[in-house]
């Protein structure tokens, strides 16, 4: 019966092109069923312990691709921004990111002016430990963008994080705020800075124009606080001069102060901190000692 | 005559299905531009400016090196061109009216290019850029130009020939400045021998503005008139040794 089905439906009485469709139909299967087998199976391989299992990208040099590129600068220039978000994105198996200093150069080498580049450079690498690197992609932006404040700003932020180095990081966050389209609170950060490398008279000169000409209300009290706070500071540093003249030695306290009729009172830190006293030098300083 | 010729010419092109390359190559762009965007870090307007251009660029690239350098050859092959030429039709005429022919289908792809741009950048919530515009026309400028090198280099020797000397004069139109670059390193008579190529090898950096198109927020009209002024002057020069080798040109 079944050779009598076959024979009644055999494959030579049908249409030339519907066997042409069926062919390529039943091809199409085999294909995408072969590629689905092999995928599966591939998760199975068993490799040994030398194998490397993870190429890093090629990061060529910037100039080199530019010779090379024949007018096409930016496209290659986009090809290697996507290589180098895929391969940040994609994650490295150790966890060491190479290659990526290399690549953020080839992608600004050919294409400098790309400030969302030199953006996530400066903060990516600086936060996978090539602060060196992010410091000089930040540099050469400054060259090449000297008019973008992003570039100081977030320059600043490594410098403050990873450096520690807070003079610097005031001096970027200064110049960042005299750029045009800085943010308002880039000079707040500025004075917050310098404060905090202990340069207290410039970190008052910041907060008090601040204080005069914010019309943010949060920032204008907040660099209020601190105008009374570096007040504060200069007036104690007066008595503690007084103090060490009429004493020879400075005060083991600030409150040695009140107790010998110099100060009446020691005024209130409106900062959510105590004043730092460095018994060692008799001074008040703006900021912790490193 | 040139007119028919032009559209005898474009007609031609048309029915050879060359739009199908070209318009696979604009939905490759427009796919590659669109999905790349999303995994850019915000930057799918970017891409999309240099996918496009590059897009456009190659497209007007193939046109001239497969269509330009082969289509005087392939009448002549097929015997057409022996029948035309018996007819009241000037040799002149006859080049120019093919130059004309290629040129309108490199037109009618600008405009393809151009259309299919602004409606991408409209989708992806960019805003239109002019000089995104400008560096598509100065594409289509330099499309033009090569047309009109490659079939004077069509008519001047053979076809593969051709296409190779069309080739290196593709890759260094956009790399002379590496010749000023090569030049000053080297001994005085060197130097000047590159200096002269650098002003007499056609200048193609002249119209890319692809590379600019991300930055710029200014271009100057005096800029714009010496690129056209450039482009005038080269695609006359051109024309005129095209016409000129052509009319020489016995054809067996």
């Amino acid at each position: 019966m079944l050779g009598c089905l076959i024979k009644e439906f055999s494959f030579n009485d049908l249409d030339e092109r519907i066997k042409f469709l069926l062919i390529v139909f039943f091809l199409i299967i085999g294909v995408i069923y072969s590629q689905f087998s092999q995928d599966s199976n591939k998760r199975s391989r068993v490799y040994s312990a030398t194998y490397n299992q993870y190429i890093q990208p090629l990061a060529l040099s910037g100039e080199g691709i530019t010779n090379v590129s024949f007018g096409f600068k930016e496209l290659i220039a986009d090809y290697y921004w996507l290589k180098t978000i895929q391969y940040y994105g994609g994650g490295d198996p150790n966890g060491k990111y190479e290659q990526l200093p290399k690549l953020y150069n080839s992608v600004l080498e050919l294409s400098p002016r790309f400030l969302s580049a030199y953006e996530s450079g400066i903060l990516i690498l600086g936060g996978e430990g090539f602060v060196k690197d992010a410091i000089n992609l930040a540099n050469v932006g400054q060259k090449n963008l000297p008019l973008s404040w992003q570039i100081p700003y977030y320059q600043g932020l490594i410098e403050h994080i990873y450096n520690k180095n807070y003079k610097a990081a005031a001096n970027l966050f200064d110049q960042a705020a005299k750029l045009p389209g800085a943010p308002p609170n880039t000079k707040y950060f500025a004075g917050i800075y310098y404060s905090q490398a202990n340069n207290p008279d410039i970190a008052y000169a910041i907060f008090k124009t601040i204080y005069e000409n914010s019309t943010d209300p949060a920032i204008k009290e907040r660099a209020g606080n601190y105008v009374i706070y570096l007040e504060n500071v200069t007036l104690l540093n007066k008595a503690l001069t007084q103090y060490k003249i009429k004493f020879s030695k400075p005060p083991n306290s600030l409150s040695d102060l009140v107790k010998q009729k110099i100060i009446t009172e020691i005024p209130q830190n409106p900062l959510e901190f105590d004043y730092y006293y460095d018994k060692k030098i008799g001074k008040v300083l703006t900021a912790k000692p490193l | 005559m040139v007119k028919i010729i032009a559209l005898n010419t474009f007609k031609q092109l048309i029915r050879d299905k060359i739009a199908y390359s070209i318009f696979l190559l604009l939905i490759f762009a427009l796919t590659v531009s669109y999905f790349a965007g999303t995994i850019s870090l915000n930057q799918q307007i970017r891409l999309i400016n240099s996918v496009m251009l590059s897009a456009f660029m190659l497209s007007v690239v193939i046109i001239s090196l497969f269509i330009g350098a082969n289509i005087i050859e392939r009448e002549r092959r097929e015997r057409l061109l022996f029948f035309v030429l018996t007819k009241p039709i000037s040799k002149t005429d006859y080049f120019i009216g093919k130059w004309l022919g290629v040129s309108i289908v490199i037109f009618l792809t600008f405009v393809l290019y151009v259309v299919s741009y602004a409606i991408l950048i409209k989708i992806s919530g960019g805003s239109i850029n002019i000089f995104s515009f400008t560096a598509l026309a100065y594409v289509f400028f330099e499309g033009i130009l090569l047309t009109a090198i490659a079939l004077t280099l069509s008519v001047w020797t053979k076809p593969i020939l051709a296409i190779i000397v069309f080739i290196m004069l593709y890759l260094i139109g956009h790399s002379s400045s590496l010749l000023l670059t090569i030049g000053e390193q080297l001994n005085n008579f060197a130097s000047y021998l590159l200096k002269a190529l650098y002003y007499l090898l056609p200048n193609l950096e002249k119209f890319n503005l692809r590379n600019d198109v991300n930055y710029l927020s200014g271009y100057s009209n005096n800029e714009a008139l010496s690129v056209i002024a450039y482009f005038v002057f080269y695609l006359i020069l051109t024309l005129l040794i095209g016409v000129r080798v052509f009319n020489k040109r016995v054809f067996v």
